[in-house]
């Protein structure tokens, strides 16, 4: 079943999904065919660098509304009628939204990559970095999709908490991303107090760190990385758990 | 007869209101029930907690022999008073939505029946007229062999040439060995195929029975009962 409801769910944001990656790859096409045949004097390079950053941004909101459509339409609106009365666990209808969401997210990276590439063509330092995207890429990839799935859960938390009836009070959506900032207030203090008891020294986290890792200078950064990773881990299985729990006070108006 | 649903002492409280108290009754196999009462007399709360969409009440409710869940709906056939199909789907993937997630969906059938509707099947749904989705909706819902249909306010919303249709869908669709809950406030139209009726005021279940033994007893059709009844709630 999960595949079933997996392909309903990868169906519904695919134009969107794909409409964005298309945008943002013409767009880099554009500007870096401005850039190479007018040269720099004719059209100012800082400008059209900035167009790209601020569509980059723009396709990463879009992303987010788009993911956010996906959970609470189908969930909370009308659609909800038919999803919750499918012959499917609430469980697996939650985890095919988070692995929707995390496929989205890896396919705007993955276009987001290609655009970076195509804008930046021929550049000595775009050889050098893409050279370099190795195993620190690999490692930076694992980190994006933790943390990108520690944020769904928490996102989804909010937008379940938001839509719940506890004895009639509805708790909106400012005070259910009052609770979501919290849930993240809770694991960043756990974290800490966790360094402060095995004591860590002053080591930093960032590509440094990933360097670190591989060229073995310390051991503890290993720990340290494990640990931040299984924690984030453990805490978005945690609302996601919340979630299936906040279920029994929905009601879908 | 064996009972396809049964619910003992079904109760749902908000706040400090009940919006269901103490409801009792059972549906056999082959059973025409209509859940009959004004808005807000508690039968969309009711239909809810069968289908599983609220679990948050006291009571007992079985669905062949099994608790509202994701396991039960497996029998139940859901027609909600809203438009719950997504409309960013296709006519032609409405069907084939259905197809994998229910077995006793029968494709043929229900292309069979919107095809009769002219309805175009590479239209999406959210091209299609008001009344054309609800035809869809029910021709989907009407297509699986299910053993419980639940239709809440089939007929609330449309003319009365389309109830005629939705109707005689209803009829023909379900077989002898399935049983249906109809909810409406409109009874003249759903009177001559119900076999059972029940009344619900204010959460609480008022009059029961055989449709024919409450005419008998109270010498009016069930509509003459039901404006009696509800006159001042109406």
């Amino acid at each position: 079943m999960l595949f079933k409801i997996l392909k309903y769910d990868l169906l519904y944001g695919k134009k969107s999904f794909l409409g964005l990656a298309a945008s943002l790859i013409s767009a880099s096409i554009i500007i870096r065919f401005l850039v190479t045949a007018f040269d720099s004097p004719l059209v100012p390079l800082v400008g059209t660098y900035l167009v790209f950053g601020f569509l980059n941004l723009l396709v990463g909101i879009m992303s987010i509304v788009l993911i956010y459509q996906g959970f609470a339409k189908s969930f909370f609106k009308n659609h909800g009628y038919l999803i919750f009365t499918l012959p499917v666990k609430h469980s697996v209808l939650l985890i095919s939204k988070v692995i929707t969401s995390i496929i989205w997210l890896n396919f705007m990276i993955v276009v987001g990559t290609i655009s970076s590439y195509i804008l930046n063509f021929g550049h000595e330092d775009t050889a050098i970095v893409f050279e370099e995207l190795d195993i620190v890429g690999i490692f930076a990839w694992i980190h994006y999709n933790v943390f990108g799935l520690f944020a769904i859960s928490v996102f989804f938390l909010i937008i379940t908490l938001s839509h719940c009836y506890i004895k009639k009070f509805h708790i909106n959506f400012v005070l259910a991303s009052i609770a979501g900032v919290l849930y993240f207030v809770i694991w960043a203090q756990i974290l800490q107090l966790f360094y402060n008891i095995v004591d860590f020294g002053e080591i930093g986290i960032g590509v440094g760190t990933f360097n670190n890792l591989f060229t073995g200078e310390s051991s503890y950064l290993v720990i340290y990385d494990f640990v931040l990773l299984s924690s984030a881990t453990l805490f978005s299985i945690l609302a996601l758990f919340l979630i299936l729990k906040l279920f029994k006070y929905l009601e879908i108006r | 007869m064996s009972n396809i649903l049964e619910l003992k002492n079904v109760s749902k409280k908000y706040s400090k209101n009940f919006a269901l108290n103490n409801v009792n009754f059972n549906i056999e196999k082959g059973c025409i029930m209509g859940l009959l009462g004004p808005n807000g007399s508690g039968k969309t709360t009711l239909i809810k907690i069968i289908t599983g969409l609220l679990t948050n009440y006291s009571g007992d409710v079985l669905i062949n022999d099994n608790s509202p869940g994701y396991f039960a709906n497996k029998y139940i056939s859901y027609l909600p008073d809203k438009q719950h199909i997504p409309t960013w789907l296709k006519v032609k993937e409405s069907i084939k939505f259905f197809e994998d997630f229910y077995e006793d969906f029968d494709k043929e059938r229900a292309a069979d029946m919107i095809s009769k509707m002219d309805v175009p099947f590479d239209s999406k749904i959210k091209n299609l007229s008001r009344g054309q989705i609800e035809k869809v909706t029910l021709s989907l819902v009407m297509s699986r062999r299910a053993k419980l249909y639940i239709l809440d306010e089939p007929i609330g919303a449309v003319d009365p040439a389309s109830r005629d249709f939705i109707i005689e869908t209803i009829l023909k669709n379900a077989g002898n060995e399935s049983s249906i809950l109809i909810s409406t406030h409109i009874i003249s139209d759903v009177e001559p195929i119900l076999n059972k009726a029940i009344f619900l005021k204010k959460g609480e279940v008022i009059l029961s029975g055989d449709v024919e033994s409450i005419r008998k007893e109270q010498q009016k059709s069930i509509d003459e009962i039901f404006r009696e009844v509800f006159k001042n709630v109406i």
